[in-house]
């Protein structure tokens, strides 16, 4: 059996590292790799190099940046009572996106799963815990996902900031606007409902 | 709920069968070992999305050939609409379809087709451990209830969580805080999973004294109740009380390093005539037990459904005499039957009603 050469197994073998990459899937980003312009393919190479040498975790939030602190934590105009806990980089953009949150954030980096052997120490929070008692901070937002374990460490966030008398919320969740009661499934529906609020 | 037709591709011993059913009773007959169960088997779990025999799926693919896959289609009607319900299984794992719409998730199937199934190992529920009962009654809940089937998912998960919490080598204060916070989650979805396990076996209770005094010719009295950590309760507190009894043993649990309390260590007793059954009942006894609490358990379907669930009697009418083989054929006079068996001369002598026989062998059908 002819096997591939052995640079070319490596490219193969390096993609699938990578999430949500099959070898399938492996093989045609290799292939188009070899297929491309030499200039091309280094210059892919290259910006790896540079994101992986230029970006760093931001100090004071934990945020992926180029300049430390990160351009929010800098930003003197934010709201310095608010900090929003979210569980990646990612979700920092999508908050960003809203519009309507103005304060800090932070992240965690995760959350705790001790199946996954993720502990209470093994996410980004001591940091936060410093954050909330050197400033004057008036509400920890948390923003994790609606899941078991998400749940879990927003309930174990909520019991660490507790000696320091600051407001903790968490993010409602529910039926998405603009969608229909009839087509929500009953999970949500039932959390709906377990969060509804008074109007009158 | 009447079950049209069914095709197995194989699945255990057959490769590719269709068989079609009556709307009233069905006799699938043949020697042992010839895939009469195997029938039964893959409607049951249409409506339960397990297997009552095998949680691996791989199990129940066909060994003789060389495939990788099974299939189990079921034609089948529910409110006067015919319905059809499909479970693959390949090497990419499980598929739920609905009337050709794949369903995202497991507990979508749930309350889309029911059916009760009686087996000789319905003994279990009162011979066995405390983890026979408690699937008996979760496994009927579900059916009947979707919020249950991810109710249970939610509890196992956060199960699992503290239990690895418990085994992960360093003892900590932050590990400490994270349990606590782990046991408020546990009581408050736990005691959710109690709360619905003490309204559906309030209900069964009265049912099963009812049926079970029939049965036992008025000679036996029955009784259900809930066992929570070793002891009885009413539905007075649930979350309370299990937070008490989290906090009272989280220093046994982090030393043996297991979660000693919550739903899934609790049992159900089932008494007789004032007498544990599970030790002390007799073999007529323990059989009638198991068949009362499965034949409230229909009563309850219908009610909550609104429809007769179609009836699943694997090989039991023939360990009973004459009379209860009757009784329950009396009971169900409205519902689909299926029934397996090996002589098909010794049941039901004498129905006068029509009855389709189906002959199995080898795993096929022999018409």
């Amino acid at each position: 059996m002819i096997r591939y050469t052995s640079s070319i197994e490596k490219l193969i073998e390096s993609f699938m590292k990578l999430p949500g990459i099959g070898r399938k899937t492996a093989k045609r980003l290799a292939f188009h790799i070899l297929e491309m312009p030499k200039e091309k393919a280094e210059e892919i190479a290259q910006s790896i190099l540079d994101a992986r040498k230029n970006i760093i975790t931001c100090s004071v939030c934990g945020d992926l940046t180029d300049t430390d602190p990160c351009r929010i934590c800098s930003d003197k105009r934010r709201d310095s009572a608010l900090i929003c806990v979210v569980q990646e980089p990612g979700d920092i953009m999508a908050m960003e996106r809203t519009g309507q949150y103005f304060g800090y954030y932070h992240v965690l980096h995760g959350v705790i799963s001790p199946m996954d052997g993720i502990g209470p120490n093994d996410i980004n929070l001591k940091s936060l815990l410093t954050r909330v008692s050197e400033n004057d901070i008036k509400e920890v937002i948390l923003a994790v996902n609606p899941t078991v374990e998400g749940e879990a460490t927003a309930m174990y966030i909520s019991k660490l900031l507790a000696p320091f008398g600051v407001t903790v919320s968490r993010i409602a969740h529910g039926i998405p606007v603009g969608s229909d009661i009839e087509y929500t499934d009953e999970v949500t529906l039932a959390k709906a409902i377990e969060g509804r609020r008074v109007i009158r | 709920m009447i079950v049209k037709s069914l095709t197995l591709t194989n699945f255990r011993n057959y490769v590719q069968q269709t068989v079609e059913f009556d709307n009233g009773i069905n006799i699938i007959h043949g020697k042992n070992g010839q895939g009469k169960t195997n029938i039964l088997e893959s409607i049951f779990m249409c409506s339960a999305a397990k297997s009552p025999r095998t949680s691996n799926f791989k199990e129940m693919v066909n060994m003789d050939t060389n495939d990788d896959f099974f299939v189990i289609s079921m034609d089948y009607s529910f409110r006067d609409m015919d319905s059809n319900i499909k479970i693959k299984y390949d090497n990419r794992g499980k598929t739920f379809i609905y009337n050709d719409i794949v369903l995202d998730k497991v507990g979508e199937l749930m309350t889309r087709f029911l059916s009760i199934l009686f087996t000789p190992e319905d003994l279990y529920i009162i011979k066995g451990g405390p983890e026979c009962r408690r699937r008996f009654l979760d496994m009927f809940i579900c059916q009947v209830d979707k919020g249950y089937f991810y109710l249970l998912q939610k509890y196992n998960r956060l199960l699992k969580q503290k239990s690895s919490c418990l085994k992960a080598d360093a003892d900590s204060s932050e590990k400490e805080t994270y349990i606590h916070v782990l046991n408020d989650y546990m009581a408050d979805i736990g005691s959710k999973v109690i709360d619905k396990r003490l309204s559906v076996l309030r209900e069964m209770k009265e049912k099963t004294y009812a049926i079970h005094k029939n049965i036992s010719n008025g000679l036996e009295e029955i009784d259900l109740n809930y066992v929570f950590s070793g002891k009885k309760i009413d539905d007075h507190n649930v979350k309370e009380t299990m937070n008490q009894k989290l906090d009272e043993s989280l220093e046994k649990e982090l030393l043996r390093k297991v979660c000693l309390v919550g739903p899934h260590r609790d049992d159900i007793e089932i008494r007789i005539n004032e007498k544990d059954a599970r030790t002390f009942g007799s073999q007529g006894q323990i059989r009638t037990a198991a068949l009362s609490l499965k034949l409230c358990q229909a009563d309850i379907m219908e009610k909550k459904c609104g429809e007769k669930p179609v009836v699943l009697l694997d090989d039991v009418l023939s360990e009973l005499d004459i009379g209860r083989q009757r009784a329950i054929v009396e009971k169900f006079q409205k519902n689909q039957i299926i029934i397996t068996c090996t002589d098909k001369e010794k049941i039901l002598e004498n129905n006068n009603g029509s009855i389709r026989y189906i002959f199995v062998q080898k795993g096929k059908i022999i018409v």
